[in-house]
């Protein structure tokens, strides 16, 4: 049983380690998830400001030069170059800044302005210093207001006659402004008198009218014209606040034009020049900072046709500047990665991946205007000697991180294939226990038995959990990014290892979480209780009990729950009515009448409730053991009487039952002690007569043998039968102990002595061990020889002849141990245990002398009387250990049987 | 001749006795019940009565008590019971002595001659002895002589046996235990004592009892030590 019970062991220890093996090849697989995460990005700083290039770290791609990011890298430098080349040209004479160069702002903007407008023809111009440092400043314009007359007669006489015409219709119309204040060129000195006439038929006004409408239709936006309260006419326009003079020391740009149109147009192509000048000027700035010569490991040669005209070489390379352009080729295509672009035969040489087409479009993008002929060579040193640029810092992340990659895609591979592996071990053994014997046995734990939609709502929950825990790794990656793309890299290592241990956290509850669900549903579907231990299931069963209750207990529906339920329609009815009644006074007498049948129902209750208590302690006391107990019933009333009696009669039951065993168990010691009488009477007879029979002196070999054997086996008989009533006396447990205080040491002693010559027979040598101590044990002194001489004879017959037979008492603890140590003379082919069944001796196959009880004998005897008894088997050391609890001082001295009492009580029975 | 009545309902062990104690010289009377044993009392003269306990008609005990109505022969009971309570029954009830079946033959009788010893020739209660002798029963010591006889018939002792019986028998009723009577007998002081007493003990009651295993005189109080216990009577 006990070995059956060591098998039923649910391996829980086992599962256990392997569930954590799992999530933590889990949680493993999201750090290093985490890992590739965090470092597949490179951030680099650019002309154009910092970018972040994001790495595939599932892309095959060994070596940087070949990845997607030196492309584009390589794309933005050519870019940066080409444009470079355009700044260098518009800002440098002879490859130095020259901030004297005098640009025309009208022509500048042809060049490289948007085109989105006409420029026109008017122009001013300014040294590049000028322009610069205006945008640095800031272009600010004045707001202006002027009345209409002052506007229109600002750039010369709006009224005088030269101005008008007539169209074929014979109408006035203003044709233009004729006479300004640079000039009179060309006019007619004669008018028009039929024009004098028809001008004469309107007012000044109504010309100036005409000559705004004019001038509004040449310059299109930038003036407003307001109605003011007296009905005059006001303009506002916005003009240009000049902060230097042009290079012919003009310091208003009124000064430059000679009408409204080409003021406003100039003072438009000024402000668009300068915030072109000065974007090209921080790009200039940039690229020549980020493609300075040894800064950079980009080198390049462009030798273009400048603006001049003449051919141009720039370079960050100074040695190159003046070399052939087959040197040149030569020179860059010893670059691992290089780009030659020829625009007379338009193909370019080179090993990127940049087209032809991709060059002229980045190359029109910088809107130039000669880009057939500009030549290109650029390279990118691919050793990386010069630190810090961009191209310099993604190679390093790039030979970080991408060389890793893949082995840490393996070993997350590998990660999950544990997982999963684990996984399958888990549910595929789950919940089952293999038992030794064969078979298989399903097991539940708590969790498996909860409600199934408690379950799944838990696993909702926790799947939600999952959701927004995946939501906070996003979020803490992107701020990562976010971050890193900010201050390039500045983050605190402390908070890495928090978020890898944000992401090991993560993978390790998913995992466990997973499989808490997924195991429980497993073991659930192999027990078969998904259903049978869900809340459905329980509504349903209960719903059908409660209907089979009401079904089953029809009477109890009349007799308790149809009143129940009259009872309270009555009371909510009387209620309901007493508050409609009109009389105050029949009010209160009906209220009283609830109020009485309420209480009386209430005690009703009460007294059957109490009468409900007193059977089910009288109930409680038949099962203590009070059999005799009585319920009175005619206290009780109704159902509660039956039941009374019922329990009553119960207790009458048990209480026969009782005596009846306790009868039995008597007249089966009796039976053995009379049948044990009667066999000694013949017994007596044969042993009487074999030894007649001796005293014949018998001469015949054979007979006189025959004799021996009568004589042996009778003596045999007569201990059998000796034992068996005694056994049976012990086991019945109808035996009288005679306690008393006694020494085991000095028992010993004495039993020693009893058995000295026996002992000498068998040539055994007795060895005792006493610590001095008393060993005082309070026990039934006769009983305790018994045991001892059932022992010792156990010795003199069974141990080996010539030994020692060790015999030692020990007192420690608060008990009195005896042990007996001898070796056996018979090879001992038996359970220590069996040992001290009944009718078992050392060796079945031998026949000696006795009963094969004494054994068992002395093992009831010493537990009869309240110690224990143990036999050890030690190969051939044959051991018993006998243990009594140690006597301390009497408390009270023991009653001696009353023999008196006992001899009376004998005689009546015999009368 | 001295005449010994045997009654027991089984026929053989009746013969049985007969035999036994006929050769002993023993006249032998037999009776197979209660009422045969009480019948043939009251015809013959009878010196002792060998008496079983379950018997027909009238049972060993109530024979026993009817008996001790007008008689003091020897009575003893020879029975299958051989529980305490039984034992003590029936010498409580008058009986001189009880041995229980199946018996040694010699023991029964060594029994029968002890006890008749006791009846005719030693009598009752032996007054006399003063201090120079000790006595318990059918058990004396002469201290003068250094003499111990049982039943009169004188029994050979060693002299630390005579010595360790004399001291029980000074104190009969105390219990001595194997250190105390050690001390007293070597004068020495009892320290890793052996089995020396216990040994002398069981050869004393080898000598002294008719059934050592069952000690009329020295008693064994397991655990505790010996005695001898008072008289009977």
């Amino acid at each position: 049983m006990e070995e059956r019970k060591s098998q039923k062991k649910i391996p829980v220890f086992k599962r256990l380690i392997l569930g954590l093996v799992q999530h933590l090849a889990a949680a493993l697989v999201l750090v290093f998830a985490a890992g590739i995460l965090y470092n597949s990005f490179i951030p680099v700083e650019t002309v154009n400001g910092p970018k972040l290039y994001r790495l595939d770290p599932f892309s095959q791609k060994t070596s940087f030069e070949e990845s997607e990011v030196f492309q584009d890298l390589f794309q933005t430098s050519v870019q940066d170059i080409i444009h470079l080349a355009v700044l260098r040209d518009q800002m440098e004479t002879d490859g130095i800044f020259e901030s004297e160069k005098v640009i025309d702002v009208t022509d500048f903007l042809k060049s490289f302005g948007k085109n989105d407008r006409e420029y026109g023809d008017i122009t001013v111009r300014y040294t590049l210093e000028d322009l610069v440092k205006w945008g640095r400043y800031g272009v600010e314009y004045r707001s202006r207001v002027m009345s209409l007359s002052d506007f229109v007669n600002y750039y010369g006489q709006a009224c005088a006659p030269e101005n008008f015409a007539l169209d074929s219709g014979g109408s006035l119309y203003f044709r233009g402004y004729q006479n300004t204040r640079t000039g009179k060129d060309g006019l007619e000195e004669n008018p028009d008198p039929k024009l004098e006439e028809e001008m004469a038929q309107y007012s000044v006004s109504q010309l100036e009218d005409m000559a705004f409408s004019y001038i509004m239709s040449t310059v299109g936006d930038g003036i407003s014209i307001n109605r003011e309260d007296d009905g005059s006419l006001t303009v506002y326009l916005n003009t240009l606040t000049c902060r230097y003079q042009t290079t012919d020391r003009k310091g208003s740009l009124f000064e430059c034009v000679d009408n409204w149109a080409d003021f406003l147009q100039l003072q438009n192509n000024v402000s668009d020049a300068i915030t072109i000048i000065n974007d090209n000027y921080d790009l200039y700035q940039r690229c020549i900072a980020a493609y300075a010569e040894g800064n950079s490991n980009v080198k390049y040669v462009v030798r273009m046709q400048t603006a001049q005209g003449g051919m141009e070489t720039y370079s960050n390379i100074s040695a190159l500047k003046d070399m052939d352009e087959e040197s040149l080729t030569e020179y860059f295509a010893d670059y691992r990665r290089y780009l030659i672009y020829y625009p007379d035969s338009l193909e370019s040489m080179g090993n990127t991946a940049l087209t032809e087409k991709e060059i002229y479009e980045y190359m029109s993008q910088a809107h130039y205007s000669y880009p057939d002929d500009v030549y290109l060579w650029i390279a990118v040193d691919a050793s990386y000697k010069g630190a810090g640029d961009a191209f310099y810092y993604a190679n390093t992340v790039f030979e970080d991180v991408v060389p890793y990659a893949a082995l840490i895609l393996t070993v997350m591979i590998i990660l999950g294939l544990i997982w999963l592996g684990i996984g399958l071990y888990l549910t595929v053994t789950d919940g089952e226990i293999v038992l030794e014997e064969g078979g298989v046995e399903y097991y539940l734990n708590f969790f498996d038995r909860i409600w199934t939609e408690a379950q799944i709502l838990l696993a909702a929950v926790c799947g939600y959990g999952a959701y927004r825990g995946y939501l906070f790794l996003r979020r803490i990656t992107e701020l990562f990014w976010n971050h890193y793309v900010e201050q390039a890299g500045g983050w605190e290592t402390n908070e890495i290892y928090l978020q890898f241990g944000c992401f090991a956290l993560y993978g390790f509850l998913v995992s466990m979480f997973l499989s808490l669900f997924w195991y429980s549903l497993i073991r659930r579907l192999k027990v078969g209780n998904l259903y049978r231990d869900s809340l459905l299931h329980s509504c349903v069963s209960g719903a059908s009990r409660l209907l089979g209750l009401i079904l089953r207990h029809r009477n109890s529906v009349i007799s308790v729950l149809l009143p129940y339920n009259i009872f309270l329609l009555v009371n909510l009815f009387a209620v309901l009515g007493i508050s409609n009644l009109e009389s105050n006074a029949v009010k209160k007498i009906l209220l009283f009448g609830i109020v009485v049948l309420d209480a009386l129902i209430g005690m009703m209750l009460f007294k059957n409730h109490a009468e409900h208590n007193d059977i089910i302690d009288g109930i409680k006391k038949i099962q203590s053991g009070e059999v005799g107990f009585k319920l009175n019933v005619n206290d009780l009333h109704g159902m509660n009487r039956d039941m009374a009696d019922a329990v009553n009669n119960i207790g009458d039951g048990i209480d026969n039952a009782v005596r009846t065993s306790m009868k039995d168990e008597r007249l089966k010691t009796d039976l053995i002690t009379n049948v044990s009488h009667d066999i000694k009477t013949p017994l007596t007879s044969i042993i009487n007569y074999v030894d007649l029979l001796k005293r014949q002196d018998i001469q015949t070999e054979p007979a006189r043998s025959y004799i021996e054997i009568l004589e042996n086996k009778s003596q045999r008989l007569k201990e059998l039968t000796d034992d068996l009533v005694e056994a049976s006396k012990i086991t019945s447990g109808n035996i009288e102990l005679n306690m008393e205080a006694l020494d085991m040491s000095e028992l010993l002693q004495q039993t020693i002595g009893e058995f000295s010559e026996k002992l000498e027979e068998r040539n055994l040598q007795a060895v005792t061990e006493f610590d001095g101590t008393p060993a005082v044990v309070y026990a039934d002194s006769r009983r305790m020889w018994r045991i001892m001489e059932n022992l010792f004879n156990n010795i003199c017959k069974y141990a080996m002849e010539g030994t020692r037979v060790y015999a030692q008492i020990h007192v420690e603890n608060g008990e009195v141990s005896l042990f007996l140590k001898n070796v056996s003379q018979a090879f001992m082919n038996i359970h220590a245990d069996e040992l001290t069944e009944r009718f078992i001796r050392g060796d079945s196959s031998r026949s000696t002398e006795g009963s094969g009880l004494g054994l068992f004998i002395a093992k009831s005897l010493t537990e009869v009387q309240g110690g224990t008894f143990e036999i050890q088997l030690d190969a051939d050391l044959f051991k018993v250990k006998i243990v009594f609890p140690l006597y301390e001082k009497p408390e009270k001295t023991e009653e001696k049987p009353d023999l008196n009492r006992l001899l009376s009580e004998e005689l009546r029975e015999g009368e | 001749m001295v005449s010994i009545l045997v009654c027991d309902d089984d026929r053989e062990i009746v013969d049985a006795i007969e035999i036994y104690l006929s050769q002993e010289g023993y006249r032998i009377f037999k009776a197979y019940d209660g009422e045969q044993a009480l019948d043939i009392l009251g015809r013959e003269n009878i010196q002792l009565l060998i008496m079983d306990v379950m018997m027909p008609k009238l049972d060993g005990i109530r024979a026993t008590l009817k008996i001790r109505e007008y008689s003091s022969i020897p009575i003893i009971i020879l029975s299958a019971k051989s529980e305490d309570t039984d034992k003590i029954l029936g010498l409580n009830v008058g009986a001189d002595d009880y041995i229980s079946k199946p018996f040694n033959p010699l023991e029964l009788v060594a029994r029968v001659k002890s006890n008749l010893r006791r009846y005719t020739s030693l009598g009752g209660m032996n007054g006399e002895g003063g201090k120079s002798q000790y006595q318990v029963g059918g058990l004396v010591i002469n201290v003068e002589n250094k003499q111990v006889t049982v039943d009169g018939e004188p029994v050979k002792m060693t002299p630390i046996e005579y010595s360790i019986l004399l001291l029980l028998m000074k104190n009969p009723g105390k219990t001595f235990s194997i250190n105390e009577i050690y001390e007293s007998i070597w004068n020495e002081e009892a320290i890793g004592v052996d089995n020396t007493v216990a040994v002398h003990i069981r050869h004393i009651r080898e000598k002294i009892e008719i059934n050592p295993k069952d000690p009329k005189y020295l008693k064994v109080v397991w655990g505790v030590g010996y005695k001898v216990d008072k008289g009977q009577q």
